[in-house]
């Protein structure tokens, strides 16, 4: 961020504006958002950073009276274009897969149980990288929270297309990888 | 695999029309074979969960309590780019590389020196440039405002050297309360964060970064 972002030049009155709705969202989504990041393949310091230019951008949308509709998609459409901007970033997670020791999502109730889930993590992983990126995505986002309407406002296709895309990608990691 | 299996997917996610939703419902409590494709597609869209919070379990800093303070933060660090480009550039034999006390209070009359005695003032020359999230600093919501710096760090350089040196890096802390920035409300109480500016050689503002 440089030294003549929008921020420095808001106006002081401006600020308490729209502030409370975007106190909300934020609450809401920074943690599904930074997910959704993450598993993009942004480091969790790139992924703060997005999500913190999001909000301002929000912030700005807001207090200029941009349209208030479809906030959700809207904040994870800049997000995700901020992202793709990283490009470099962006490729990383499918290139390098997660550490087993990070795997700390995973059932560790019994060592052989903890075994199990971190395959069963492995192999969906190898899975979702064989998928295109467009079914990967709309996973990603429908794991973030997103109904199909947003997730087609957000990679800006039909709705139908996102049913039609989810259905298939479900379909091959449940016959890929068997999880 | 039955016909209606297509339809699952967008069932288990509450995107069919109402009553294609209920067909579907009356077609599952028939249907075994529908019933064990609904299971294992329940168990994918745990497990892409599960792989979401994997992925993202490294270590996770504290974050922002709220938003808004990131607002605060870029009005903090636009005061302390002030302060910083206005004080290393141009100098002369035996100044300070930093802003002294009065030429700090100079360029921001709103600013009230946290030290009664020598402004601290911390430097560094490179190398090794600190990674710029390793050199942040909490900035408390407190009053009156204040400002804090730390001694000047020669890296090796002898006496004479660091009389005419100009740092290509400079860490300044700036304790700003919101009430002074803000509109009364804009800001929650209690909320603390910090402001990272790097400024460039020839004073201008290089990279801003915000965080808790």
């Amino acid at each position: 961020m440089s030294s003549d972002s929008a921020p420095l030049a808001l106006p002081l009155s401006r600020f308490a504006s729209g502030t409370c709705e975007a106190t909300t969202l934020y609450r809401e989504l920074r943690k599904p958002l930074l997910r959704y990041l993450v598993c993009l393949g942004l480091s969790l310091d790139e992924a703060q950073d997005v999500v913190q230019d999001a909000f301002l951008g929000l912030h700005r949308h807001l207090t200029s009276g941009g349209a208030q509709d479809n906030i959700r998609s809207w904040v994870f459409r800049v997000a995700h274009n901020q992202a793709r901007n990283r490009q470099q970033s962006y490729h990383r997670r499918f290139s390098a897969p997660l550490d087993p020791e990070t795997h700390s999502a995973v059932d560790h109730a019994t060592p052989e149980r903890a075994l199990l889930e971190k395959e069963k993590l492995t192999r969906l992983e190898q899975a979702m990288t064989q998928l295109p990126e467009s079914e990967r995505e709309c996973l990603l986002l429908r794991a973030g929270g997103l109904r199909y309407r947003e997730i087609g406002e957000v990679l800006g296709i039909p709705t139908s297309t996102v049913a039609d895309t989810v259905t298939r990608a479900i379909n091959k990691l449940a016959e890929d990888c068997n999880v | 695999m039955c016909d209606r299996s297509d339809k699952l997917i967008s069932w288990l996610d509450h995107e069919l029309p109402e009553d294609e939703a209920a067909s579907v419902q009356r077609h599952l409590q028939t249907c075994a074979a529908c019933r064990r494709c609904l299971a294992a597609y329940q168990h994918v869209s745990d497990s892409i969960d599960a792989y979401c919070d994997a992925a993202i379990e490294s270590p996770v800093r504290q974050w922002l309590p709220t938003w808004t303070p990131v607002l605060a933060a870029a009005a903090a660090a636009a005061v302390l780019f002030l302060v910083v480009a206005h004080g290393p550039i141009a100098r002369g034999p035996g100044e300070r590389p930093l802003p002294s006390a009065s030429s700090t209070a100079a360029s921001s009359p709103t600013l009230v020196h946290h030290n009664e005695g020598q402004p601290e003032v911390r430097a560094a020359l490179d190398p090794p440039p600190v990674p710029t999230h390793q050199r942040s600093r909490t900035i408390p919501a407190v009053s009156p405002v204040q400002v804090a710096t730390s001694p000047l760090q020669t890296h090796g350089l002898n006496s004479a050297q660091n009389a005419n040196w100009i740092p290509a890096q400079a860490a300044v802390e700036i304790a700003i309360p919101a009430e002074a920035m803000f509109a009364p409300g804009a800001i929650p109480q209690g909320v603390s964060f910090s402001a990272e500016l790097v400024i460039a050689p020839d004073g201008s503002a290089q990279q801003l970064r915000l965080r808790p």
